[in-house]
This record gives C-alpha cells, structure tokens and sequence, in this order.
C-alpha cells in the first residue's frame, strides 16, 4: 500500500507494453487450427494436400432457375465469371476449372482420328444450333456431367484452386461478392462456398461480433449498475476485466498465436470471472469501510482477508483451463493458453490493482446503503422461496437424480459431427450454407472423401492389382447408396482405353498387363496439360488420390465412409501399394469427429477429477467436494440432453464450451459452499446456515450468473455467425443449470447428508482456511 | 462386420479361382433391397446388353459383373451382383428360364432359372467376348477380340474353334474386333466387326464368307430384318443395308454424326443419347428429338428396351 504509486506505475507500464502488444495480435481463422494435427488422416492429408490439392478451394455454381444453363445468355455469364476468377490475385491458373475454360474437352472420335476439342473456349456459341451441339457434347461427357455440369443441366459449377500464402481473404470475398452481386438477376442464382469463402464471410461478420460484445458488455454494466448503484461500482470492476483482457491478449500476442474470432465466447467468460472476483473484492471493501471508515485502511484490511483464497482461486481457475491443452486440437490448445493466462492475469488486475485504485478513488456516498439491497424486494422472494424449498430435500435431490439419470440416458444419443450439410459456423439460412447445400445437391464434389494410394515405387500405380484393386474399391464404395460418384487415376486409363478403341464403351476396361497401363498413362500424360492430371497421380506414377463424393458431411455419413473404407482395406492387402486414409472434407471431418470424441472424455474427466480434488482439499470433505463435482456433472448432462432433444451435435466448436463452461460453473457451489462455512463458524446449525446462505451469497451467485446468461445467451438472437450463438446459448444454458443446481440440489444434498465441512467441527481452523471461506462467501 | 468380412474374403477366393479355372459354382444373389437402401440401378452403372423375351421378362448386362433382371416389364428390376465378376457384354436366352451372358476374359456363364442363380460355362479364350447369340436352348455362338468366333452345340459346356486366322501366319489369329453377331436362323448368320468387316455363314457356321463393306470403317452392331434384309450400324453414325440376305451392302444416309452402337427394329441406339427410328422397316432413318435417355451413351436395344451409361434402363414408346 505504501510503495502502491511505483506498483501502478509498474502495472501501468506492463499495461501499456502488452496493450501495444495486444494492439498487434492477429485476430484471424486458422482452419488448419481446427484439426486434429496428431490424427493420422490429418497427418496424411498434410503430406498429400499440395500435391493433389484441395486446400483453398472456392466452387461457385450458375445456377438458371427454369430451363438449362444451354442458352446463350447464361453461357455468356459462365464465360464472364469464369474470365473474372482467372484473372484474380493469388489464383492457380492451371487449377480453375469451367465449361468456359479452355481446358474443358471433349474426345471427338471419328473414323481412325481422335481429336480433343475444346467445350465452348475461345468462343461461347450464340446461335441456338451452335448451342445444341454444346449441350449435347457436354451432356455425354462423363467427366463433365455430375463434378461440373449438374445432371439435369440446369447449374454449372466452376472450381478455383487458390495458391497458399497468396489470398487476401478480404479482397477474395469482396470480388466473389461481387461476381454475385453482378451476375444474380431473375433467371440465374449464384452460389458461392469453399474455405477461402467461409473466412471471408468471417472477416464480413466481424464487425457484427464486436457489436455483440458492445451489447453484451453494455448488459453487464447495466447489472452492476442495478447492483451498486454507482459509478464506481461499474467501472471499478470493468476497468479490472479492461485491464485482464489486455494482459490476456498481450500475451497471447507475445508467444505469436492468433486470436480466432470464432472462440472470442470463451475469452468473454474469463473476463466475466475478472469481472466477478473485482465485484467480490468490492463487497467486502464496502463491507470493511462501515466498520473501518479509512478507505485505504479498508482496502488493506480486505485485500489482507482476500489475498490468499485469491491466489488458490485463480490459480485453480488458470490451471484447470489449461487442461483443455491435452485436446490435441490446436484450436483447443491455443484456447487453453490465451485464457490460462487470461484467467492467471485476474491476479494483477484485481488482487493488486482493485486495492490500489480503490484506495484512491472517492467513496461515493451511495456506496455504504447499496451494497446489500441495491435489487428490489423480488429477487429477496425467490432467493427465500428457494431457500424454503430446501426442506423438500429429499424431493429436491431425489428429482435432481432422477432427472440427472434421465438426461444421462438420453445424452447417450448425442450426435457427434454434422447433423445436416453446413459450415457449422454460419446460420442455415446463410448464402454460404444455401450455397453449400445447392451445391452438395446439384454436383458431386461438395462432400468428397479422399483415400490415398501410396505406391511402394515409382510406376506402382500401373501394376495390374494396384490398378485392379482400386477399382474394386471404387466399386465396394460405389455401393454405399449415400455415395453419388467416385473417381480415380483407374477411370482416366479406363476412359483412355475406350477413347483408344473407337469410343467403344465395351472397352472402358483396364488393360490387362503393366506396359498397356503405363502406355496408356503416358498418352494421357501427352495430351493433358498442367494440373490436370496432377489431380489424380503424381507425374512418376507412385501415388494416386481416390476421391470418393458423398451426399453430405453428416457425422454417421463420415464415419461410415471411414469404417467402410478401412473394412476394404484390411481384407484386400496389395503388395506394390498401400491405401491411406484419408483426405477431404469428409475424412477430415472424421478425424475431427474421432478427435472430439477422445477429447470430450479426457478433458471432462481430467477438469472433473481437477475440481474434485480442488474442493475436497478447499473445504477438507471429500463428500463436499464429490457432492460439488456431481453438481456439475449433471447440469452437463442436462446441457447434452437439451443437446441432443434439439439435434444440437457435439462437435470441434461445441466441445470448447462444456470444457471451460464446467470450470466456471463450479464457482456458484464453492461461494455458497464457503458461505455456509462461514455461517456455522459463527454458531449457526446447518439447516439455519444454509437457509442464509442461499439468501445471501445466493443473491451474489444470482447476480453473476445472470450477468453471464444474459450476456452470452443473448449472443443466439444476434449474430449471423451461428458458430458463436450456439456457443452462446449453450454456455448461457451451463450457468443456468450450474446454477439452479448450486443453489438448490446442492444445499439439500447436503442437508440430506448432514455432512458438514470440517473446519465447522474443528474450532479455530486455520486463518487461510477461515478467509477462504470467506472469499468463497462474496 | 466378422461376417461380411469373411464374405469378403470367401467371395474373394471364389472368383479369383472360379473365374480363372473353368470350375463350375453358383453366383451369390444379393438381396434385391433392404429397406428402400440399396438401389438395384446405380446412377453409375455402365450397361451394356438387354435382353426382353417378352413384354415381362428382361435381363440387362452391364460392366463390374452387372446382371439384372427384371420379371414385370421393368417396374422392378433386381440386382445379380457376383463380386470381383468381369466386364458382361452381351446378354441372350432362348426362353424365359434358360440364357447366357458373356463378359471380358473369355467368361460365360449360363442360367435354368431365369437368372436367379449363374454358373460359369466352359471358358472357350481368355480373350473379350463382345457378343453371343444363341439359335436354340443347346446350339450358340460368341465372338470377340482378336477375331475370336467359337461355336458350342451343348449349352456351353465345350466350344468349337472358328476364329479368324491371320492371312501371312494362319495359325496366329487376326488382330480384328468382332463387335456383334446375328443368326436369322440356325444357318444364316451375320458378324460384324473393326474396319467393315463382315462376315457372313448361310451353313450353320461351317464356313464363314468376308464380305465387302462399302467404306470400311469399324461396325457395332447387326441385325436381320424382314424379307432378308439386315442392317449395321457404327462409327460416324454409319448405316448400312442390305437386301439379298448380306450378300451386298449399301451405305444408308444417316441423321447423325454420332457413333451408333446397337441395332434392333424399329430402333438404333447409339452415342449421346442418339436414338433413331423407323417405320419403313428400316429403309429410313429420323431422329428421335425428344431425348429419352438425355444425353447417356445407349449401347444396347432389345423390344423397344434400351440401356446404356449412368444406369440408363428404359423403354421407349
């Protein structure tokens, strides 16, 4: 208190480095972040994505709502766009495809000559005979009908490949938006969808987020201010989150990860801790004035009282959040990092700085008469109805478990993955997720699963089983009914074969020896141009991609597509090659998926055993702290059957919100818990202690809790990104539970046990232990 | 899974050894469909022949061992999938019950029962066999790559050599495609084949006579028309015609440019979805506009049914 000038100096100064720093950090999606990085199908997908591509894929469909895309007016559009997409910053130009594109043929074979003529390039057909002859070429190319013209010819997709490391997202998504813009009128729909796309609609929606906070931010003042009823009861604390937040991201800035604006939700939260822990602090300043009316007396006596439970609190706090890095989800992990240290910051930002700051600002004169009764008379009811209602406790916790068990057995039925095809991120009702849906349902490639064949040497892929055996694989896929097409190196030979031979279908066979399949392959090698073969084989014939075009992205989807394809592999061994799981969105999604699943159970379980340990050691009862680790428990499972009743799935952005929602939601049971202690110290019996708590502290909780629910709950109604609603509504719905539990089922079950915390038994418990109860008290 | 892996496994070593060594087994019959999941017709399946013995009964060929069948004029078809099968090319029966079918590396195979269950024949080559008509339930014909012509007088059980022999080594065979073969009755049969060739028996197959095409470029398909006539089509949307029994052959003007592959009156398939249609007999040829069959590729007619690529099956009015 005395050197407290050079300490806020010296915060001052740490300040203003990390918010420089934190003025410098990225704020950007990785989507590479959201995979797996140690499951084998990423790690495989890695090593073959550059060569066969599929990263930053952008697809836009020209859709004519009646009628076919055969008419001149559209094929003019197709021309149009596609000449726009060639000409934009960071393209491949030899992966663009387009019927408009010159490196869209067709085979022309007649009497003893072949001849590959290009579809509609360098001139798009006026005339209505010109265009009929199109149609009708295009119309009889297979390699044209189902990837790139829709079957019934009324959409064309056209497909860019954009080099890494050479989009600007922003100006990407401003010239498709554009294209959009320009060619949509009466007759013609255009879709867009692709990764590059996605993050440009993130960049689109960021200022809508931040919008968002404001509200959210403007929602929390509101309720400290109802809870005050001055200023500095409102800036103090949101000055201390202010400052917490900076340290946060100053750091996160430091050790050079980015901020993705997706988990923006759960760095909010720890802010609300900040928040709640300076509204703590504030209490017991103003409850140590009435007695003590030296302000800087009181801000050291209650910082006395309040620092070693701090430092405990906290730091369980910073600790179990930074379990979320066994995930092996980089997302997850980079979550972990920034809001450990987020939460860790709460030590400066409140435990220093509140009594610092307190110390020097005026006490304003409301602030003796607001602190207890600043909330009307009915929050007082519901907190007294409530506390009533503890006397049915062996209803309260019989309901509690019956009604625990029951969402238990119906959160068994949660959904893992995609419930229909969506980014996940933006609403249904999006033109991203309308486009992605159009675009799945009119062509093949929206959804392809990509399974690699890994040749043991160069020229592997033209032995005669390797080629045989991916075509029995082809084959074994084709007959999952939820597979529309599938395409290999094996149909470009086949294909090849018959083009040799007259055209003859009968011929659309492999040939028979190694030297007919590497001619054949050579010959295809000679008359194709860059890229386009590169999409099937590696030029030395060594390793080739099979992909595989699923109707959708769906979790049951995935993963039967997984299985399915392992089911073959295991029981056809080749000996020149092997099959590698596995590539596109559905195979990545499926690791996605595999991933969750490991990660749901050990990061639940590890927080879980965390907090168990963190209460049985806090209140000296191992019974308080199962009782308390329960609690939360089942306000999960009551989050995962709500879940699973809506069709809500458990995925890579849910998974976060359960991890650091649990953290969070034990606090509400440790404050009433620490009050209760703190009741009978003073000679209370048990049922009379919890009756006041509940009336009390639970008034506390209430209010923090609310502040929360309402904050992130409301995010579900406001924002375009439904990524960030869910997160919301399902975090809201935690607190909620988390809640109603603390102040409720917990108070009873501990009646019902009469268990009490040690310290009650044992008088003059140590100092530390007393003034943990008390901070737990609020 | 155990057990479809063993299936697997089992399916596997069948056809590894029934397709290669001339042993006899049944096919396994795959149900038809399980609860509206599997689709007998895949969008993608590349068919090759039909077959119709009347207004009912129907069997299609197609590529990856396709059979199907059908017993109610096409409403339902169901699906005979034997795993690890080649290629089928060409389908034919002398009944309701008893038929063949042959496929790539020389396969026959035969049914009594309507194409429930195959078994495989004697494998008479090794080599393609593009097409077989039989002209009663014992005597029938295959042809295919190479020039390979083969007879059998038992149901298939053995076969009688009559390929084509090159002209400089007569025990090497002729390097030509035989694409389709045509018997009017069991004396007078028609083959046709790569760059014109036709041949031509009128003694049950004991000799076989090349006749001269009129521009020798490569033919698919043949059939018999009434009053001796017979007709092939091919390459460029080619048309040629006979009447004195394919002895002499004209070339037709045709409506397409489009390569025709089957022939079976009053229709000719072919090509992009090309369907030409007669109703002189086939003394002229118009295009059918409407575009039944979109834009597949149809390679085989029988009775007004045609089948062709991504699972083409239909019948035309």
């Amino acid at each position: 208190m005395r050197r407290r000038a050079w300490v806020l100096t010296l915060l001052a100064a740490a300040t203003a480095v990390l918010a420089w720093q934190a003025a410098r950090l990225n704020i950007r999606t990785t989507f590479t972040d959201l995979l797996p990085q140690k499951h084998p199908y990423v790690q495989i997908h890695n090593e073959f994505h550059e060569t066969f591509g599929g990263g930053n894929l952008v697809l836009l469909a020209v859709e004519r709502r009646k009628g076919t895309v055969f008419e001149a007016a559209t094929l003019k559009k197709i021309e149009q766009i596609t000449e726009a997409i060639d000409r934009m910053e960071g393209v491949n130009h030899y992966q663009l495809f387009s019927i408009a594109h010159r490196k869209a043929k067709t085979v022309e074979i007649s009497g003893s000559f072949v001849e590959q003529k290009s579809v509609m390039w360098p001139k798009v057909p006026t005339d209505p005979e010109a265009i009929r002859e199109v149609e009708e070429r295009v119309g009889s190319s297979l390699m044209l009908v189902g990837p790139y013209v829709s079957p019934d010819h009324s959409a064309v997709l056209i497909s860019a490949q954009f080099h890494d490391g050479r989009i600007d997202y922003r100006n990407l998504f401003d010239e498709f938006k554009r294209l959009i813009d320009t060619h949509s009128d009466e007759k013609h729909a255009i879709y867009v969808a692709g990764v590059p796309m996605l993050v440009g609609w993130g960049y689109h929606y960021l200022s809508e987020i931040l919008w968002a906070f404001v509200l959210t931010l403007s929602i929390m003042v509101l309720i400290l201010w109802s809870y005050f009823r001055t200023w500095q009861g409102v800036l103090v604390p949101l000055f201390s989150a202010l400052v917490s937040a900076v340290w946060g991201l100053g750091f996160a800035s430091l050790l050079g990860l980015n901020l993705d604006p997706l988990i923006l939700v759960v760095p909010m939260l720890v802010s609300a801790r900040a928040l709640s822990h300076s509204v703590q602090f504030m209490e017991k300043f103003y409850e140590t004035l009435k007695c003590c009316p030296d302000k800087r007396e009181a801000a050291t006596r209650a910082s006395g009282t309040l620092w070693a439970p701090g430092i405990l609190g906290i730091g369980t706090d910073a600790v179990g959040i930074l379990l979320i890095a066994t995930s092996t989800i980089p997302i997850m992990q980079k979550l972990a990092f920034i809001c450990s240290m987020w939460a860790a910051s709460v030590l400066f930002s409140v435990l220093v700085l509140n009594p610092i700051l307190l110390s020097v600002l005026p006490v304003p004169k409301r602030a003796m008469e607001a602190c207890a009764h600043g909330v009307g008379g009915g929050l007082d009811r519901l907190l007294g109805g409530i506390a009533s209602l503890v006397r049915f406790r062996r209803a309260t916790v019989g309901a509690a478990v019956l009604l625990g068990a029951t969402a238990y057995f119906i959160s068994k039925g949660l959904i893992v993955g995609d419930r229909t095809v969506s980014s996940g991120i933006l609403r249904a009702d999006s033109h991203y997720d309308i486009s992605l849906r159009k675009i799945n349902e009119k062509f093949f490639g929206a959804s392809p699963f990509f399974v690699f064949v890994r040749g043991k040497e160069r020229h592997s892929l033209t032995e005669p089983e390797v080629a045989r055996t991916v075509e029995a694989f082809q084959r074994t896929m084709e007959e999952d009914p939820r597979v529309k097409g599938t395409i290999s190196y094996v149909d470009l030979i086949r294909y090849f074969h018959q083009v040799m031979r007259e055209g003859d279908p009968k011929w659309f066979l492999l040939p028979r020896d190694k030297r007919s399949t590497g001619s054949l392959l050579s010959c295809i090698a000679d008359t194709s141009q860059p890229g386009d073969i590169e999409r099937f084989l590696t030029m030395n014939y060594q390793h080739a991609v099979v992909q595989v075009f699923y109707e959708d992205t769906r979790g049951t989807t995935v993963a039967q597509a997984a299985q399915r394809a392992k089911a073959f592999i295991d029981s056809h061994p080749m000996e020149h090659a092997t099959f590698e799981l596995a590539g596109g969105v559905v195979g990545l999604k499926a690791a996605t998926n595999e991933e969750v699943v490991y990660s749901h159970g050990l990061t639940f379980g590890l927080i879980l055993l965390c907090i168990l340990l963190g209460s049985s050691l806090t209140f000296g009862s191992p019974i308080i702290g199962l009782l308390l680790t329960g609690c939360l428990a089942v306000s999960n499972f009551f989050v995962y059957a709500l879940m699973t009743w809506w069709g809500v799935a458990l995925n890579v952005h849910t998974l976060p919100v359960s991890s650091v929602g649990i953290g969070i939601g034990v606090d509400y049971g440790f404050y009433l818990m620490g009050r209760v202690r703190e009741e009978m110290r003073k000679g209370e019996n048990l049922e009379n202690g919890v009756g006041r708590s509940i009336r009390t502290t639970g008034k506390a909780i209430f209010l923090t809790a609310m502040t929360l629910i309402a904050g992130v709950g409301l995010w579900h109604f406001m924002t375009h990104v439904q990524f960030i609603g869910e997160m919301g509504l399902l975090l809201g719905l935690l607190m909620l539970f988390s809640m109603i539990l603390a102040l409720l089922v917990f108070p009873s079950a501990l009646l019902l046990l009469k268990s009490s915390p040690r310290s009650a038994s044992v008088p003059g418990a140590s100092g530390a232990d007393r003034a943990e109860g008390m901070r737990r008290a609020l | 899974m155990k057990s479809a892996r063993i299936a697997f496994i089992v399916s596997e070593c069948l056809v590894a050894t029934l397709c290669y060594c001339t042993v006899t087994a049944c096919g396994n019959e795959k149900p038809p469909s399980k609860g509206g999941e599997a689709q007998a017709i895949h969008s993608n399946d590349l068919l090759y022949d039909v077959c119709f013995t009347g207004p009912d009964r129907g069997w299609v060929v197609g590529s990856g061992g396709c059979i199907l069948r059908t017993a109610d004029g096409g409403q339902t078809w169901i699906r005979t999938a034997v795993e690890g099968l080649p290629a089928l090319y060409s389908v034919d029966f002398v009944s309701d019950r008893r038929g063949w079918v042959s496929g790539s590396d020389g396969t026959v195979l035969r049914t009594e029962d309507a194409g429930a269950t195959w078994t495989f024949c004697g494998r008479p080559t090794s080599k393609h066999l593009f097409a077989t008509d039989f002209v009663n339930s014992s005597t029938g014909w295959v042809v295919g790559h190479d020039g390979v012509i083969y007879e059998t007088r038992d149901g298939g059980g053995t076969w009688k050599d009559h390929s084509l022999r090159s002209e400089r080594d007569r025990s090497l065979p002729e390097e030509v495609i035989l694409n389709d073969i045509a018997f009017l009755h069991p004396d007078r049969g028609l083959i046709v084949g790569e760059y014109g060739t036709i041949l031509l028996t009128r003694d049950a197959g004991r000799s076989w006579k090349r006749i001269r095409s009129p521009n020798g470029t490569s033919l698919f398909g043949c059939t018999w028309t009434s009053g001796n006539g017979a007709i092939a089509v091919g390459i460029d949307g080619q048309i040629l015609r006979s009447t004195d029994g394919g002895v002499t052959w004209k070339a037709m003007k045709s409506p397409t440019t489009n390569t025709l592959f089957s022939v079976s009156l009053p229709w000719i398939v072919g090509n992009r979805g090309t369907i030409l249609h007669t109703d002189d007999g086939g003394e002229s040829w118009r295009r059918r506009e409407d575009r039944p069959v979109n834009f597949a590729l149809v390679s085989g007619v029988s009775r007004s049914w045609v089948v062709g690529s991504q699972g083409t099956v239909k019948h035309l009015d």
